[in-house]
């Protein structure tokens, strides 16, 4: 859904802006690559590239150059469960991941994100009690009597019983500071009971006590953006541009601009520059914004800035005009984003603008000049994305030294190399690859690097390495993705049977090495490991997944069926396929294991597209099982009985049934075979109850 | 999302969806007839989802059932607001929505539900009732239900409460789990939709919808596809549509 960063929201999110859809868990399918130049909502990775969300790319660049650590809580794998997918992800994944919320401040019945002034109640407080600590002019029982008027006040109720059950206390202030904080604390009520006069914070900013003015002086600006907004939503909660109050808004970039410049950095300075980008965002004042937006970007001083790299890229990401990335004197860490989402192919209906040519991306230099290796990081890109060059990336990247902490872009430079030297075929790719895995240590990076590390592995015939005591790849579910796709019946044995290796990588072995012996015609092999099948659990498999938590092991000991086309017990098919494995009844009685346990387009029979992890031709020989190709073969042997080449027919019909989808596998048969099935199921055998149930063809 | 993957759900999804198909004895017409476009000006019910505008035909709408909030469930449960402001609704009843990730719900995230109802009710919205969207599988419905009853009981009763629901209920749910929400919800509304696309096949699932003992609309998605099965109106059960709203392209 995430299209551009020019995506609008007619919504007024401050941080949270979701995406429309209906159920948003459907909309995309996570391929495991390193990288990829295709935009697509989840599958963003640690490599910054022209297939990330911008959102990703702009965080990411924007914590190097903040020099922050990328707070992330990533699940956690369990050695006894279906692994998480760390990688790739999607902004969603990295907004739900993002380690540092936004405090539900003293404000139990106001959701996160939830417009309400009440958000601020509780670091007022705080701010408030502070104060009073500090002022040492104050005497010991009225700072007690302003800590217990400040702390009864209630945010978001319009009674002032705290206030009235106190108004003694407007007697017993005797100070001079206590006066001026008690004036505050009452204008405060006021202000969360939802009257917003900036006239009693003017009034307040005149007081002498410091930090009453100062604060006085930050709420006039926020009292007028208020009420800038108080008419500027429409009936369906939505926020209405067109309705807000110019005079009150131009009050509140006044007073703002007039506070941090008088208190550059002051108690609440970052706090009046986020005020600032939405007072300009409610004006609709664009070229304000973008400089706002720059000026945030280029903040060094983190007291400054008042929401995380992650926030600050959605916030841009949501408000930020198109065209203030490319403006002539937009942040370089902005161009970077959009040269790189112009560097997507021009035809996904993703870019509106064209694919970025090598030459409009070097007469950029001077916009870089201070950042010399993001531009060289880009015109690497264009080489390995756009123009498909991996020798011009090696000579754009130098091997890089190997001993300090990668950033983000660091490691997408390494990576990038790395890439770049597997996809020429250089002996020194493998190498390249698992320093960049070693040297990993920011969130993703790891995950990111051993995605391109395995393919190496599982492209050069090494599949085995993966798996070796001393192997760099961790992420479980890489392992076992390799396992379920590519391994042969060797290393799935020897991985079923490795003690030291996680139980779920070692269920999953086993699974996949019986369930292709049973499918590929192995039914001797199949006996003898059936062997290693743990004992029942009787666990209920989740859902519709055999490849769960539990693998539906129980399966393997499936009793058969009485009814309809008797079938005796698997081991027992399994055996008369091992002494005869074209016979037609025992393979009519496999497809029945098949058809009634769920195995249908079973994703044991189908493997990623080739340029994903797993791709690669299967070291199991045999084909994909599909029950279709079961009947077909059964229907044009002449020397089968009567009684299987009815049921062969009635169930090859009945693959199309009802929806003429083909549910059964294999090349789709077109509509004349379909009733050519039919015509000989009724005409040749009219006495079998297959015969007779079969009204339809579809 | 969840704890289960991406990929292995999509996966897992192809494989419920075949399974659904597959498990269908039920004979459907083999010439579908010519599919229409969902006109929103033919209806007069309407999902309004976080970023998506209002839309004229809002302004005649019989009912709005509009996003008020997310519960998440990672890396903490926690309700997410997706409104900018109280909504001040005056022409048509409101439902409440709730998009839910867990069943494993704070007290926070109950008391936050409880204030925002109170709120918009007091903003003027001719508030009905609370609808809950959630993906909940056909295997799982009874744990669904029990989670339900307990909302039931939270809510104030002049409060209806509603939920979404997958086509496959009908045709894929063990009757248990469906007649469980029965005695709980007022309406489900079944999405004949998911993510921007309708689900290929749907008029398969729709024949099955005689198994369904509750109240119920047909959830569709505006500029999607939809051809109504001729008996759908005869349906005891059956209370009209909710169309998903989408912003133009």
């Amino acid at each position: 859904m995430r299209i551009t960063h020019a995506a609008r929201f007619a919504g007024a999110m401050l941080v949270f802006a979701p995406t429309a859809h209906a159920s948003s868990d459907y909309g995309c399918e996570s391929n495991i690559r390193p990288t990829t130049a295709t935009f697509s909502d989840c599958n963003s990775t640690a490599l910054i590239a022209p297939g990330n969300d911008t959102r990703v790319n702009l965080a990411l660049l924007m914590i190097d150059r903040h020099g922050t650590a990328f707070q992330v809580d990533l699940p956690k794998p369990d050695p006894a469960k279906r692994p998480p997918l760390i990688v790739p992800f999607g902004w969603n994944d990295v907004m739900a991941r993002a380690a540092t919320m936004p405090a539900d401040d003293g404000a139990p019945n106001v959701a996160a994100g939830e417009g309400s002034i009440c958000i601020s109640n509780d670091a007022g407080q705080s701010g408030f009690i502070a104060a009073l600590a500090a002022e040492r002019t104050l005497p010991a029982d009225e700072k007690t009597r302003l800590a217990d008027a400040r702390k009864n006040l209630q945010c978001g109720t319009s009674e002032t019983a705290a206030a009235e059950a106190d108004i003694d206390k407007d007697k017993d202030m005797h100070s001079a500071a206590g006066k001026d904080l008690l004036a505050y604390v009452r204008a405060a009520e006021r202000f969360y009971g939802g009257t917003y006069d900036p006239d009693e914070f003017i009034a307040l900013s005149k007081r002498k006590q410091p930090w009453v003015r100062e604060a006085a002086r930050y709420m006039t600006g926020r009292t007028w953006a208020l009420i800038a907004q108080a008419n500027g939503y429409g009936t369906y909660g939505e926020m209405n541009h067109e309705q807000m109050d110019g005079t009150a808004l131009d009050k509140a970039e006044s007073a703002l601009k007039a506070y941090v410049k008088a208190y550059p950095h002051g108690h609440y300075t970052a706090s009046a520059y986020g005020l600032l980008r939405r007072v300009y965002w409610l004006a609709g004042d664009h070229d304000a914004l973008a400089d706002a937006y720059g000026w945030q970007i280029a903040q060094m001083d983190p007291t400054l800035r008042n929401v995380s790299e992650v926030d600050l890229a959605q916030e841009i990401d949501a408000k930020l005009p198109p065209e203030a990335y490319t403006a002539e004197d937009s942040d370089p860490i902005l161009l970077a984003v959009d040269d790189l989402r112009r560097m997507r192919p021009g035809d996904n209906g993703v870019s509106d603008n064209g694919v970025i040519t090598r030459e409009a991306l070097e007469a950029q230099r001077s916009r870089f000049a201070a950042q010399p290796a993001l531009f060289d990081y880009l015109r690497a890109a264009h080489a390995f994305y756009v123009d498909n060059a991996p020798q011009r990336v090696l000579q754009l990247i130098p091997a890089a030294t190997a001993d300090k902490r990668m950033g983000y872009l660091d490691f997408s430079r390494a990576a990038l190399r790395a890439l770049a030297l597997d996809v020429t075929g250089d002996a020194g790719a493998r190498d390249a690859l698992s320093a960049v895995v070693s040297r990993a240590t920011q969130p993703y990076q790891r995950q990111t690097a051993e995605i391109a590390l395995a393919m190496h592995d599982e492209h050069s015939h090494a599949l085995q390495r993966v798996f070796d005591a001393d192997s760099l790849i961790a992420d479980p579910l890489l392992r076992q993705r390799l396992l379920q796709n590519v391994a042969g019946p060797e290393l799935l044995r020897k991985r079923a049977k490795d003690v030291k290796a996680d139980a779920h990588e070692r269920d999953i072995a086993l699974f996949t090495l019986l369930y292709k012996q049973l499918t590929r015609g192995q039914y001797a092999a199949f006996i003898a490991d059936a062997t290693l099948l743990p004992a029942s659990t009787a666990a209920e498999s989740e859902g519709y997944s055999k490849l769960g938590d539990t693998p539906a092991f129980d399966d393997f000991r499936w009793a058969g069926t009485q009814s309809g086309y008797g079938c005796p017990k698997l081991g027992d098919i399994a055996a008369a396929l091992a002494k005869s494995p074209q016979a037609s009844r025992p393979a009519l009685c496999l497809a029945e294991f098949v058809r009634l346990n769920g195995y249908d387009h079973f994703e044991l029979d189908t493997q990623p597209p080739a340029d994903e992890l797993g791709g690669s031709t299967s070291l199991f020989a045999g084909k994909a099982y599909s029950r279709q190709s079961t009947y077909q073969r059964i229907i044009a042997d002449a020397g089968v009985p009567a009684e299987d080449k009815a049921y062969a027919l009635f169930r090859a019909v009945n693959c199309y049934a009802p929806s003429r989808a083909n549910d059964c596998g294999g090349e789709d048969v077109p509509d004349a075979t379909r009733k050519g099935w039919f015509n000989q199921l009724k005409s040749k055998y009219p006495a079998s109850p297959w015969a007779k149930k079969l009204e339809y063809y579809w | 999302m969840g704890e289960k993957t991406r990929v292995l759900l999509v996966i897992m999804r192809a494989v419920a969806a075949l399974s659904i198909a597959f498990c269908l004895a039920g004979l459907v017409s083999t010439q579908a007839a010519a599919a229409e476009t969902v006109d929103a000006a033919r209806y007069d019910a309407f999902w309004l989802w976080a970023g998506v505008k209002p839309q004229p035909v809002l302004d005649r709408a019989k009912a709005v059932y509009l996003l008020q909030a997310q519960i998440q469930a990672h890396p903490n449960v926690r309700m997410v607001s997706q409104l900018s402001a109280t909504p001040e609704i005056r022409h048509a009843d409101v439902w409440i929505v709730y998009r839910v990730e867990t069943l494993r719900w704070t007290p926070e995230v109950y008391a936050q539900l409880l204030s925002q109802l109170r709120r918009w009710r007091t903003a003027g919205n001719r508030v009905v009732g609370v609808q809950i969207d959630f993906d909940a599988r056909t295997r799982h419905l009874d744990e669904y239900a029990v989670f339900l009853k307990d909302l039931r009981g939270r809510v104030p009763a002049e409060y209806k409460l509603g939920i979404t629901g997958l086509l496959d209920w009908s045709a894929n749910g063990d009757p248990e789990g469906l007649d469980a929400l029965a005695g709980v919800v007022d309406e489900v509304v079944l999405q004949i939709y998911q993510g921007r696309h309708v689900i290929p096949g749907y008029q398969t699932y729709l024949t099955r919808l005689d198994r369904l003992r509750l109240p119920f609309r047909i959830g569709l998605l505006q500029g999607g596809e939809w051809t109504p099965p001729p008996a759908l109106q005869r349906h005891p059960y059956f209370r009209g549509y909710v169309v998903f709203l989408q912003n133009p392209r």
